[in-house]
């Protein structure tokens, strides 16, 4: 009987960290679909989200301020990154760009600890964010509350954006048919940089918001990045919805599982990459390429 | 005739150098320190070796060691165990170091331990818990200064086993070696102190857990009036911070909330948790304040909290042993070690001859919003339970003679 009674809590904390690992999947599914390029790196820009906010706040006092400084730096960090790393390899093919990023996630991650130190970090959030709220008999935290909102108007924005606007079709179709599209007079490696930096963006925003949930510490690109490419392999290369579908999936295996078995928690969701790749190797809502 | 003139010069710096080493070797004395300097994990490595630094500051300062000053080598264990091995190997052959040091990790800790009879030389295990290190595993050259997992809990056990309004237990520990130790002698320590407790959950979660809400739910919903947990680190910080937040109050017993890393995050969600150790900071005493104000001295301003103050004390009894061999002959300081009674700052600290496993008092402690050590809530001492109280036998701890 209390079994049941925990049912729709333990929903709502799965769904809670399923759409923390959309946003910061979602970034990374982006430039994935649609470059190719498999990043490596995402998670530390992730982190550095999460770091940036913190000295932003130290500065300022103002989080709403760092939700949209931090998002901006990461941003263009994604841009330089792309514009002055990747193009220069990209000619060399995948396994370059991969070895690359590769290099980049231990640099950002050993630069993290020597400019903010190995300690976790206490990050002050908002008055109106840090209580609980009651209904019922539940008290839930306002913040993971904060968290969902904020991913689900991302996704949103993010889908509009795709798929209803003409900067959308051009993203869409630069990946599949570049040379067409720079036929017709747009520049491809424009388009390509600043898919990078929104990438990189959403990676920081997801940082920010990331950070006093989960804990703003040098090892939380390491502990998301695995969650992160099951989300990608399990969702389908590119695919928005495959990617909230799967965040959504992973998140509530995580959270059922450690309800009912335990053991098994850590595993379910690398039994659900397993059955996707055997099933529907392309992902769940994968284009078949 | 150029190239003669540039011979004899290397020569000579050669001769040098060497007179050099031989001068420089003969007034100091090498101890090794294996530790994790690199990756996720290295801060504990940076905060044992605080510990140490302070002890041997503090022994150079009035004289060093039997006339000797006292050098760390510093190697990095990389947390792995075959590499502390090699490192260790590499401090006693190449670097001649009296003692090997190292206590962030268990896993790392037992190999070296394993690995010290071959190269007959002393392993100081100053903070790593795992009962096999001087149970199962034990042998002659391994001496542990801190308590073991098994005497850790049951300080917390005489705790809760005390106050009758605590009788269902929930336990939640990493998945490894330490939680499962933890889990087991917990059981078998709340059984001794209050028979008619009921152990309504079991839980081992993954070291570095991401979200603790569906664990927090599952303890709610288990009617728990108690929660013990050895985690560290995040996953300390974790299941305090989210399980206020869920609105769970009943206390967490917690063997590593004296980190102050952890406080400085959990901040007021601590309240109402209990932590226990071989100290904690703001004991009302003059020894504790001298053990206190000695440390904040030598180390450069720090303060003795968590794996940084067993980092020290056993640093500090290691340097009395040899003192009391007047010897750095391991065969002597062996010897020597065995059965010694150092005064430690809540009371005295015996190293029992048998497993090498020091023998002290502990300190429970709960939250405290303001201290003088820290500009974040921090803990305060509420109890000592004499060394009697927590003592783990051998047969209780797996322990087995020694057999070459």
């Amino acid at each position: 009987m209390e079994l049941l009674s925990v049912i729709p809590i333990q929903f709502l904390h799965g769904l809670v960290y399923g759409m923390l690992l959309f946003l910061v999947a979602s970034g990374l599914t982006l430039i994935f679909g649609m470059m190719g390029v498999l990043n490596f790196a995402h998670g530390a820009l992730y982190m550095l989200g999460a770091y940036f906010s913190y000295s932003i706040l130290r500065w300022t006092g103002q989080f709403w301020l760092s939700m949209i400084v931090a998002p901006v730096l990461v941003g263009a960090m994604g841009i330089l990154i792309e514009r002055f790393l990747l193009r220069k390899v990209h000619r060399f093919g995948h396994a370059h760009e991969l070895l690359l990023t590769f290099g980049l996630a231990y640099i950002i991650e050993e630069l993290v600890k020597w400019i903010w130190g190995n300690q976790p970090l206490h990050v002050e959030i908002p008055a109106m964010l840090s209580g609980s709220i009651q209904f019922l008999d539940i008290t839930y935290p306002t913040y993971r509350l904060f968290i969902l909102l904020i991913s689900v108007a991302v996704f949103t924005v993010l889908f509009l954006i795709l798929y209803k606007t003409r900067a959308g079709i051009i993203v869409t179709a630069a990946v599949t048919r570049s040379e067409m599209v720079n036929a017709l007079g747009i520049n491809v490696p424009l388009v390509f940089m600043l898919l990078f930096g929104v990438g990189g963006a959403l990676a920081g925003l997801a940082g920010v918001i990331g950070g006093p949930y989960l804990i703003t510490n040098p090892g939380m690109a390491a502990t998301i990045i695995i969650d992160l490419f099951v989300v990608i392999v399990v969702g389908g290369m590119g695919s928005l919805q495959g990617a909230l579908l799967a965040s959504f999936l992973i998140g509530e295996l995580q959270s059922f599982g450690i309800l009912l078995v335990p053991q098994m928690a850590v595993a379910l969701e690398f039994l659900l990459m397993a059955v996707v790749l055997i099933v529907k190797p392309e992902g769940l809502l994968g284009d078949k390429a | 005739m150029k190239r003669t003139i540039f011979g004899g010069i290397v020569g000579m710096m050669g001769i040098c150098l060497l007179l050099g080493t031989v001068v420089w070797s003969a007034d100091t004395v090498n101890f090794g320190v294996c530790e994790i300097r690199s990756g996720a994990f290295k801060d504990n490595g940076d905060r044992t070796i605080w510990g140490i630094e302070a002890a041997v500051n503090e022994a150079n300062s009035k004289g060093g060691l039997l006339g000797k000053k006292i050098e760390l080598v510093i190697e990095d264990n990389q947390g792995k165990g075959e590499i502390g091995v090699q490192k260790a190997k590499k401090l006693v052959m190449q670097d001649n170091c009296v003692v090997v040091i190292q206590g962030s990790s268990s896993g790392v800790g037992g190999a070296i331990g394993q690995a010290m009879p071959r190269l007959k030389r002393i392993y100081l295990d100053t903070n790593a818990e795992a009962m096999d290190i001087t149970g199962k595993n034990f042998n002659p050259y391994v001496f542990r200064t801190c308590l073991n997992a098994g005497m850790h809990v049951k300080a917390l056990a005489h705790y809760f086993g005390k106050k009758t309004q605590y009788r269902k237990v929930f336990l939640i520990n990493q998945d490894y070696s330490w939680g499962y130790d933890v889990a087991k002698y917990y059981e078998a320590a709340i059984k001794q102190f209050a028979p008619n407790t009921q152990v309504v959950g079991k839980e081992f979660h993954q070291v570095f857990n991401k979200d603790f809400a569906p664990y927090v739910s599952k303890i709610t919903a288990s009617g728990a009036d108690y929660v013990i947990s050895g985690n560290w680190g995040t996953d300390l910080t974790q299941l305090v911070v989210q399980s206020r937040k869920l609105g769970m109050k009943i206390p967490i017993g917690a063997t590593f909330l004296d980190d102050d890393g952890v406080m400085n995050i959990a901040r007021e969600a601590a309240e109402g948790c209990i932590q226990a150790n071989m100290y904690i900071l703001g004991i009302d005493s003059d020894k504790a304040r001298a053990f206190e104000d000695t440390f904040h001295k030598y180390s450069g301003g720090k303060w003795p909290s968590f794996v940084i103050m067993e980092a020290y004390i056993g640093t500090k009894m290691f340097i009395e042993a040899v003192r009391k061999a007047g010897s750095f002959d391991t065969d002597k300081i062996i010897k020597a070690f065995e059965g010694m009674t150092w005064d430690g700052p809540i009371g005295p600290i015996t190293m029992r001859p048998e497993d090498h496993q020091a023998q002290m008092p502990a300190v429970i402690a709960e939250y405290a919003s303001k201290t003088k050590y820290y500009d974040f809530p921090y803990l305060k001492p509420i109890m000592t339970i004499p060394a009697s109280e927590i003592s783990v036998s051998l047969e209780e701890s797996g322990w087995k003679p020694y057999k070459e």
